[in-house]
């Protein structure tokens, strides 16, 4: 089965949902407003766009996990460190400016965040297609966003040479803090996926 | 007072549902676990009234637990506290002998209402 324009539209519809689903989770754990902007979803190039990421120098942490059951994939959520203090306040109900230093619990808000974003995500996909889709606890990673976005398509670069990459950025409201979201999908579970909803649509 | 055990991976997790239940008079929490393995040592050491219990963690998951604190002492009470909410996952922890499940991201009074609910019953 080939990947087509067709299939990416539709997959992007099913997304947009999935992730909208997450950002309103993702708004009742800081107890904020967040919005979610989907930035892309296609079929890129794993040279250009690893070239893209390590072009930026900003020191984020990240949390990575991988998605198993009818869908498999792995996600990474990564924010800049001085949003990640933000986000830790928000998420302990602190004031803010209250989370000076990044630490174990910085740490442990992001590795939570990713937790409920990746989980918002396998819930909406997993009532969609009557299936589980269940993440794996996740890895926190602090490094450059060049460096963390490397790990993140490590195994899939050395395979293929290009990736289905799904782009969002999250803005909390009142705070100016971007975070991103990538979502890696298995090409062959996938299109598993993309045939069943190939089939639904003709039935209907 | 009731005796609280916390097992979950994420500290801040922890901390938010310490800080949650101390808001009551009705609990105190006796100790915390970070994975399933280190839920049932602290069990049986501790033998709390009631247990929150995370669903995905390293070493041994929060099904795994459950069912295993279960093994120990039949009447154990677990509360599962996860972010996936599908189906088969529900029925997996009500089989592993869960006395009830709260979704997160969760509300402060849901948790209390919730664990005084298992308790009464």
């Amino acid at each position: 089965m080939q990947i087509t324009k067709e299939h990416i539209k539709m997959l992007d519809i099913i997304i947009k949902i999935s992730i909208d689903n997450a950002s309103r989770a993702f708004s009742k754990a800081i107890k904020h407003g967040a919005l979610i902007e989907l930035a892309r979803t296609e079929l890129v190039d794993v040279s250009e766009i690893t070239e893209e990421m390590n072009n930026d120098f900003r020191e984020m942490a990240g949390a990575m996990l991988q998605l198993n059951g009818a869908l498999k994939g792995k996600l990474l959520f990564m924010i800049p460190f001085d949003g990640a203090l933000v986000l830790q306040d928000y998420y302990m109900c602190s004031p803010q400016g209250t989370s000076t230093e990044f630490n174990e619990y910085t740490e442990a808000t992001v590795q939570e965040i990713g937790n409920i974003l990746a989980s918002s995500i396998g819930n909406s996909l997993a009532s969609d297609f009557g299936s589980t889709v269940l993440p794996t606890p996740p890895q926190i990673i602090c490094d450059f966003a060049g460096t963390i976005f490397s790990s993140l398509i490590l195994e899939e670069g050395m395979i293929q040479d290009k990736i289905l990459l799904i782009e969002a950025k999250f803005k909390i409201y009142h705070s100016e803090i971007d975070s991103y979201f990538f979502l890696l999908l298995d090409i062959d579970t996938m299109e598993e996926l993309l045939s069943k909803l190939e089939q639904s649509t003709r039935g209907t | 007072m009731k005796k609280v055990l916390i097992v979950d991976d994420a500290s801040v997790v922890r901390l938010l549902i310490k800080k949650i239940l101390k808001q009551s008079d009705d609990f105190t929490i006796i100790g915390e676990a970070t994975n399933g393995k280190d839920a049932l040592i602290k069990y049986k050491e501790l033998r709390p009234d009631v247990v929150t219990m995370d669903m995905i963690m390293p070493e041994a998951d929060g099904i795994q637990a459950t069912k295993d604190i279960l093994a120990f002492d039949e009447d154990a009470k677990v509360v599962i506290i996860s972010s996936i909410d599908q189906k088969e996952m529900l029925i997996q922890a009500i089989n592993a002998g869960a006395s009830s499940y709260i979704v997160k991201p969760f509300e402060s009074d849901r948790v209390i209402s919730t664990l005084n609910e298992v308790l009464n019953n």
